[in-house]
């Protein structure tokens, strides 16, 4: 059996089975989507614009082609892509359906694919209504994977933020990804390591603005057509051949690093047929960002050329940042869903509501919730929130607010003393300041303790 | 007449209210008082002008946010949390707070030629009775006993209703420094007023408003290459000073929203910050604000019927803008403070809606989750011997002299409940008693006589449950001698000489002679015995009579305190250096936990929800520390700066329950209820 959160959202899913059994609420099915997701790993929701390659990335994630790619358009209905383990739990009515598939995460995720945001078909209702504050289902995912492709367009922040806001203030559960980080200017800038600095720069962009907005979100590029050939297992010998031609070329390398349309001129020049270089082609749209990582052609194999495009596409940094968020499913998770509940009586008569309110601000004075302030620290740590503090300040502060041990090579006053200056909110702003002094009150009481 | 305090996030106001009007209260001459503190080397907590004068040259030695400590969710409620200055030295958050409540006391008194008026305190709409029983702490601590305890939004409804004669409901919207609080209130004809809905941001508020100030000025001057060194003057500037570089935006902010533009100025850095590029800046803040009074309109359970801002940022014109809009969109009718036309309108709107409110005052209870209230002095132990038993103190006078032992001299108890020193029922009359021992496994207390007679009773009972008869001549103890300490488990019973011979009486008798005399014995649950010396601890097999190990303390009392867990088998010395807990339960002392920042002068073990916990007296910051006896952690605190210092801590170990004895025999009663984690 799969494995709950953790045992704060046990303890609203008790509530929320409790508050089921009531008549005059009436909301079976709402309250047992609310114990579900309490006793569910954590709900990770990707949306973004059609044709961002949200169902590629999904696919990626999953290691296979479930959700439908190549057509515009293509998530007509919100798909759940869960572990096995968790069929029978019908997803929310109409709009939802659920997969029930095992994939690396499985046990640690359940990922929610969503229609893209940018359409006219009355799909991407279902994708705002889980984002926006407004709507019942909000609250639904935990946490958000948002694509962005180039330059965030003008509604992306203001998503973002509406998403931020249905909690009660930051969690940093909102991962930016650039996605199909190989388009990006394929053919302006030469080299690939160059080119994926302006992939995460881009993101980074968004993020800042966002920063601005004080709301923290991480970001990551992907590759998701390299992650899928990795993934999918796409690599045959066929192309792991006409690599090793390019590769064993200097100067067929060097033009394949400015892409296709180059690299077929010096090919035909050699007198080989362009059409022999077509695998390839349909395999790695997009050779010139791969180009520099390539093994040398006699280390050349299907597993290394595998693994080349899985280390490119950096689909594992993903993956270790949802894994870094599955670390935290039970803070995540019972804050969606009791903001979730909040809404969702406040609709039913204000007696109930107070009543309600009251039970849940008595449950999350319980112990099991006594820790989450900072580990809600740690979170918004790991985001750009404090981006001008040092990266080792940082790292410590994180190990110290998850209760692990973290060597520093300075006594821990001079260290404290730093993150005393960090405690002004008229200089870095109320959250900030109280991120830092979450972590001086953590390392005071271990000094003293 | 009566007074209210405003203890707000960044500064704290007063105001006295005498038939209808009001007035403000000048604290050292301004309208509002900084809410930071200093600790002064002399160990005194400063507030006002003191604090901030002397910040300029220790910045360190201050704290500001001490609203936001009790704003904000964390693992150790309020009234058990520790400010730190300068790194590690603390001070108890309530102890802050009642400098910054007592200094505004200070001027109310002032104000009213020393003359107490009933008080006022509020506090955030969200605040819980946790959150609220700090605040009633540190009043209580400030030596105010406060008479009614009132939120600032409810103070807002009182206002309202008494300048406009408004029913129905209302919308208030209080943007503070760092929080904003959105409630619903019902002002009902009768008299009353109830909160409907309460929502707010604790992460939100004019300071985020200063820190864009603040940015602002650091991209100006980044924007062009030869103010570089001005731009590290500035960064320099807001890291060594936060609290003048926040204090200047705040000026910035307002002059800028005020006349158009205001210029930020420090050393030889002077910035212009225009009013429209600062609300283009802020817009994102803004829009904030209004998305969570938004919600509170839309998705709450009653819509209001108006709304008021409130707050000092709400003085900002781009946020009242932007409500007054919201509220237009809304159909809701947006009422303004400055048009109240009642007297006094200086004062803060909380302070106003004080002054409406119809008294006697209550219904806002507050209440610890973890309640330790400490009596002083209510108990007399006088200069007789005393051990705790979990009713009460089991007080009698030890008698040396073996002429003695038939004098009918009652050994009493002293119950807690009663506080009547001296006058409850006789408990019993043992043939004369050198010294007194509890026996926390059986409840059972024991007496040893001069003559070496024990006797073990049911507390209550005046004929003893066991008893063993004269025994001083088989043990090497000298008629000269006397009995010093006496210990009991089950059907054992052990006590020692003033010559240092320790003799045990049970199933066998047997004993044995250490090298110092103790002066405290007990037994563990083993069980084993431990003697305490005035250097060492001497672990003892009693079967055998021999010492299984000896552990050394690091220094004579009284500048080493002991405690013994019998039961749980641990024992605690403290030092003017540390805390630290030895396990006994395995023939020697292994050490379990130790902690260097807190010194103890005075030491026991209760028991909480059967889990034991070690009470430290702290001589230096005078408070009374709870640590988990087992891990060391600490899980509560009390505050005693005003309260005499202990000579000596006393507990039965079974209960919640330790008695501090003070020099001249008054007893103090430190009482936990509720469970400590």
């Amino acid at each position: 059996m799969i494995a709950g959160p953790g045992p704060a959202s046990e303890a609203l899913a008790v509530l929320a089975e409790e508050l089921a059994v009531r008549e005059d609420l009436r909301g079976e099915g709402f309250l047992a989507d609310v114990a579900a997701q309490c006793r569910q790993p954590l709900r990770v929701m990707v949306a973004g614009y059609v044709s961002s390659g949200k169902s590629t990335l999904v696919n990626a994630l999953l290691g296979r082609e479930l959700a439908g790619v190549n057509r515009r358009e293509t998530t007509a209905e919100v798909t759940w892509y869960r572990h096995p383990d968790l069929a029978g739990q019908p997803p929310l009515g109409g709009g939802h359906r659920a997969v029930e598939t095992g994939f690396p995460l499985a046990d640690r995720l359940v990922l929610i694919d969503s229609p893209g945001l940018n359409t006219d078909s009355g799909s991407q209702q279902a994708t705002l209504n889980l984002l926006s504050a407004s709507h019942e289902e909000a609250g639904t995912a935990a946490a958000l994977v948002y694509l962005v492709v180039g330059e965030p367009a003008a509604g992306d922040v203001e998503r973002l933020a509406d998403f931020i806001a249905l909690g009660s203030g930051d969690l940093g559960n909102v991962v930016l990804v650039g996605g199909k980080a190989e388009t990006v200017s394929e053919t302006s800038i030469k080299d690939s390591v160059e080119r994926r600095e302006t992939v995460e720069e881009s993101a980074a962009k968004t993020e800042r603005r966002l920063l601005i907005r004080k709301a923290c979100v991480r970001s990551v590029a992907v590759s998701q057509q390299l992650a899928m050939v990795a993934r999918c297992g796409r690599v045959r010998q066929e192309h792991v051949d006409l690599v090793r031609v390019i590769v064993g070329d200097p100067e067929l390398r060097r033009f394949a690093e400015n892409g296709w349309a180059q690299l077929g001129l010096v090919w035909s020049a050699r007198g080989r047929a362009a059409e022999a270089l077509a695998p390839l082609r349909a395999l790695i749209p997009s050779l010139g960002w791969l180009v520099s990582e390539l093994p040398a052609a006699g280390e050349l194999d299907v597993a290394s050329l595998s693994a080349c495009c899985e280390r490119v596409s950096r689909l594992s940094r993903l993956e270790q940042v949802l894994a870094e968020l599955a670390d935290d499913a039970d803070l995540l998770t019972v804050t969606a869903a009791t903001e979730r509940l909040r809404r969702w009586v406040d609709q039913r008569g204000r007696l109930r509501a107070a009543k309600v309110r009251e039970q849940l601000d008595r449950m999350w004075s319980g112990e099991e919730f006594e820790a989450f302030p900072r580990r809600r620290a740690a979170l918004l740590l790991s985001t750009s929130l404090l981006a001008d503090i040092p990266v080792a300040d940082r790292d410590w502060a994180i190990a110290l607010l998850r209760g692990k041990p973290y060597e520093i090579p300075e006594p821990l006053t001079a260290v404290i003393q730093r993150w005393r200056r960090r405690t002004g909110s008229g200089t870095r702003g109320v959250l900030a300041a109280d991120v830092a002094q979450t972590v001086v009150t953590a390392a005071v009481r271990q000094l003293t303790g | 007449m009566i007074a209210a305090i405003d203890f707000g996030a960044s500064a704290t106001k007063a105001a006295l209210f005498e038939e209808g009007s009001s007035r403000p209260v000048l604290i050292d001459a301004a309208h509002e008082s900084s809410s930071a503190v200093f600790l002064h080397r002399d160990g005194r907590l400063l507030s006002g002008v003191g604090a901030l004068a002397s910040a300029q040259r220790r910045p360190h030695r201050m704290q500001a946010a001490l609203k936001r400590r009790i704003n904000r969710p964390d693992e150790i409620e309020p009234v058990h949390q520790e400010v730190e200055f300068d790194t590690v030295v603390l001070r108890p958050l309530v102890r802050c707070v009642a400098a910054v409540i007592g200094h505004a006391w200070q001027a109310v008194l002032q104000e009213t030629g020393g003359v107490e008026v009933p008080l006022l305190l509020t506090h955030p709409v969200g605040w819980n009775e946790i959150q609220r029983a700090a605040l009633l702490e540190a009043a209580a601590l400030a030596g105010v006993r406060p008479a009614g305890l009132l939120s600032e939004a409810e103070a807002v409804g009182w206002h309202i209703r008494a300048a406009r004669q408004l029913t129905g409901t209302l919308l208030v919207a209080d943007v503070g420094a760092s929080t904003l609080d959105v409630a619903v209130l019902d002002l009902e004809p009768s008299d009353r007023i109830t909160v409907r809905y309460t929502d707010g941001d604790n992460y939100l508020g004019g300071d985020d408003f200063d820190r864009e100030v603040l940015a602002l000025v650091a991209a100006a001057l980044s924007d062009d290459p030869r103010d570089a060194a001005l731009l590290t003057e500035f960064t320099e500037f807001c890291d060594a000073l936060p609290h003048l570089a926040a204090r200047e935006a705040e000026r910035v902010k307002r002059m800028a929203a005020e006349t158009g533009a205001a210029v930020f100025a420090r050393g030889d850095i002077a910035v212009e910050v225009a009013r429209d590029e600062f609300f283009d800046a802020t817009a994102h803040l803004v829009d904030r604000i209004v998305g969570r009074v938004r919600r509170a309109i839309e998705g709450g359970t009653t819509r209001p019927e108006a709304m008021v801002v409130s707050g000092g940022a709400a003085r900002l014109s781009s946020i009242h803008d932007a409500l007054a809009e919201l509220a237009d969109e809304a159909g809701v009718a947006c009422l303004a403070w400055d048009e109240s036309g009642l007297p006094g309108t200086a004062t803060t709107a909380v302070s106003l809606g004080a002054a409406s409110m119809p008294r006697p005052w209550g219904g806002n209870t507050a209440r610890a989750r973890r309640p330790v209230t400490l009596e002083h002095a209510v108990l007399s132990a006088g200069a007789a011997q005393a051990v705790a038993v979990p009713d009460g103190l089991v007080v009698g006078t030890p008698m040396l002299g073996l002429r003695e032992q038939s004098a009918n001299a009652p050994v009493e108890l002293v119950r807690r409940s009663t506080r009547r020193p001296r006058d409850d029922r006789l408990l019993l009359r043992p043939h004369g008693v050198a010294a007194l021992g509890y026996d926390p496994s059986g409840d059972r207390l024991v007496t040893v006589a001069q003559d070496r007679s024990a006797c073990v009773w049911d507390i209550g009972e005046d004929r003893p449950l066991r008893s063993y008869r004269a025994y001083w001549q088989s043990g090497s103890a000298k008629p000269s001698s006397s009995v010093v300490a006496v210990a009991a488990r089950g059907r054992q019973v052990a006590w020692a000489d003033s010559d240092a011979v320790v003799s045990i009486v049970g199933s066998d008798r047997t004993s044995l002679r250490l090298g110092h005399p103790p002066h405290r014995l007990a037994f563990t649950a083993v069980p084993y015995l431990l003697a305490v010396g005035a250097d060492r601890i001497t672990l003892i097999d009693p079967g055998t009579a021999e010492t299984l190990d000896v552990l050394q303390l690091p220094g004579p009392a009284p500048r080493t305190a002991v405690a013994l867990a019998g039961e749980a088998s641990l024992v605690f010395t403290a030092s003017d250096r540390d805390i630290q807990c030895y396990d006994c339960s395995r023939e020697r002392f292994t050490p379990v936990w130790k902690r260097d920042a807190f010194v103890a002068s005075a030491l026991a073990v209760v028991r909480v929800e059967s889990h034991p916990v070690l009470i430290a007296y702290d001589t230096k910051i005078r408070l009374y520390r709870a640590l988990d006896a087992r891990t060391g952690v600490q899980k509560a605190l009390k505050d005693a700066e005003h309260a005499a210092a202990p000579a000596e801590l006393l507990a039965d170990g079974t209960t919640g329950v330790a008695y501090a004895r003070h020099e001249r025999g008054e007893v103090s009663v430190l009482t936990f209820a509720g469970a400590l984690p």
